[in-house]
């Protein structure tokens, strides 16, 4: 579970380090796009703890978000209407209810692990007692 | 158990994969928008460093002025001292400038005519043709600056058609022309002279080219003018070879 919290580090570690940009006029597009990979990953992560997890639908999900919601931006751009900001409270949405969902996910999955170890622990006992 | 192990581990290295685009693309944005700021700011410190500039100029150039202020009261408290001694120059001058026949001068005077005399060059011709002379019924050159001779000492001012006469003014003739610094007359030549009246008729018909015309019948008259303008001299004074002594 570890891993994926050290590819984000070395992400931004790579991102730090080349430090990448893009013409400034794109920012909105690039920051609105990292809301919804933002979205997508922990989407991903609330998955893989309710172990309903789909490669296909984290990585169309990743790309496709992030690309209308950019969209969706650059329209708000053309019409003269700040669309992003409805990308903005979507995915800010979103991201608070998986935060909310995989903080669930890991509390019911250690009180899993705990009532697993003591009725593990009964058994060893009872299997004693059995000797 | 190690399936499910294997599908784990897939979906670790996607979830890794996706992670560190995102990280990527945070630090982009990240990136992206301190560009931003600090594009912003070399704006800034550029805008201040050109107003700084301009006003270390305008604080240079406010003490020029300043200097030349006092350059200019200075020059013209000289000024004063000089004004009296500069008046007395320009007088000089343009007294000088009219004297040289560089001035339009009105003034009273005498307005001599001559003119050929037509009708009896016709008559002599028609009665006496073997000893007509057309020289003898026309004006000269000499017969004009005769009497331009004649009457300058009391003229202020003298023109012959128009043309001044000044000290470097010739009268001669070409041919039939009679030129007056160079610039061709006809007849009726008009002698306009400014000066003392009675002086100027005096010199007139006490000269001897004056009574000679009027006995050889060419239409020589006189008329006094209260005022009479003579107009400037266009032509130039050129000096090649003098010099003034010091």
């Amino acid at each position: 579970m570890w891993l994926p919290l050290l590819g984000l580090i070395v992400g931004l570690l790579l991102g730090a380090i080349f430090s990448f940009s893009i013409p400034i006029v794109y920012a909105n597009y690039l920051a609105i796009a990292v809301l919804a990979g933002l979205d997508s990953l922990l989407g991903g992560w609330r998955a893989v703890l309710e172990k309903d997890f789909d490669a296909n639908i984290l990585l169309s999900g990743f790309f496709v978000n992030a690309i209308l919601a950019a969209a969706l931006a650059w329209l708000g751009d053309m019409l003269g209407l700040d669309l992003y900001l409805a990308a903005v409270i979507a995915f800010g949405i979103r991201i608070f209810k998986n935060i909310g969902a995989i903080r669930h996910g890991i509390i019911f999955q250690h009180r899993e692990r705990q009532a697993r170890k003591k009725e593990q622990q009964a058994m060893h006992y009872l299997s004693k007692e059995h000797e | 158990m190690s399936n499910h192990s294997a599908h784990w581990q897939k979906n670790t290295l996607f979830l890794t994969f996706i992670s560190l685009l995102l990280g990527i693309m945070i630090m982009m944005a990240v990136n992206t928008n301190a560009a931003a700021e600090v594009k912003v700011d070399n704006d800034a410190a550029e805008l201040i460093a050109y107003i700084e500039n301009i006003e270390s100029e305008t604080a240079a150039l406010q003490e020029e002025i300043k200097n030349t202020r006092a350059r200019i009261e200075q020059v013209q408290a000289g000024q004063m001292e000089d004004q009296a001694l500069t008046s007395a120059a320009g007088e000089t001058l343009a007294e000088l400038n009219s004297r040289a026949g560089l001035t339009e001068l009105t003034g009273p005077g005498l307005i001599i005519t001559l003119d050929d005399n037509s009708v009896g060059a016709e008559l002599a011709q028609k009665n006496n043709p073997s000893t007509y002379n057309p020289a003898s019924y026309i004006v000269h050159d000499k017969d004009i600056l005769y009497i331009v001779r004649a009457i300058a000492g009391a003229a202020e001012a003298v023109s012959v058609n128009e043309i001044r006469v000044v000290d470097t003014t010739t009268i001669r003739c070409v041919g039939t022309v009679i030129l007056v610094n160079s610039t061709r007359l006809a007849p009726p030549y008009e002698i306009r002279a400014i000066g003392d009246i009675a002086a100027l008729t005096a010199a007139l018909t006490n000269s001897g080219r004056y009574n000679s015309l009027l006995y050889t019948n060419i239409p020589v008259k006189y008329t006094e003018a209260a005022s009479l303008t003579v107009p400037a001299y266009t032509g130039a004074y050129t000096i090649n070879y003098s010099q003034s002594e010091e």
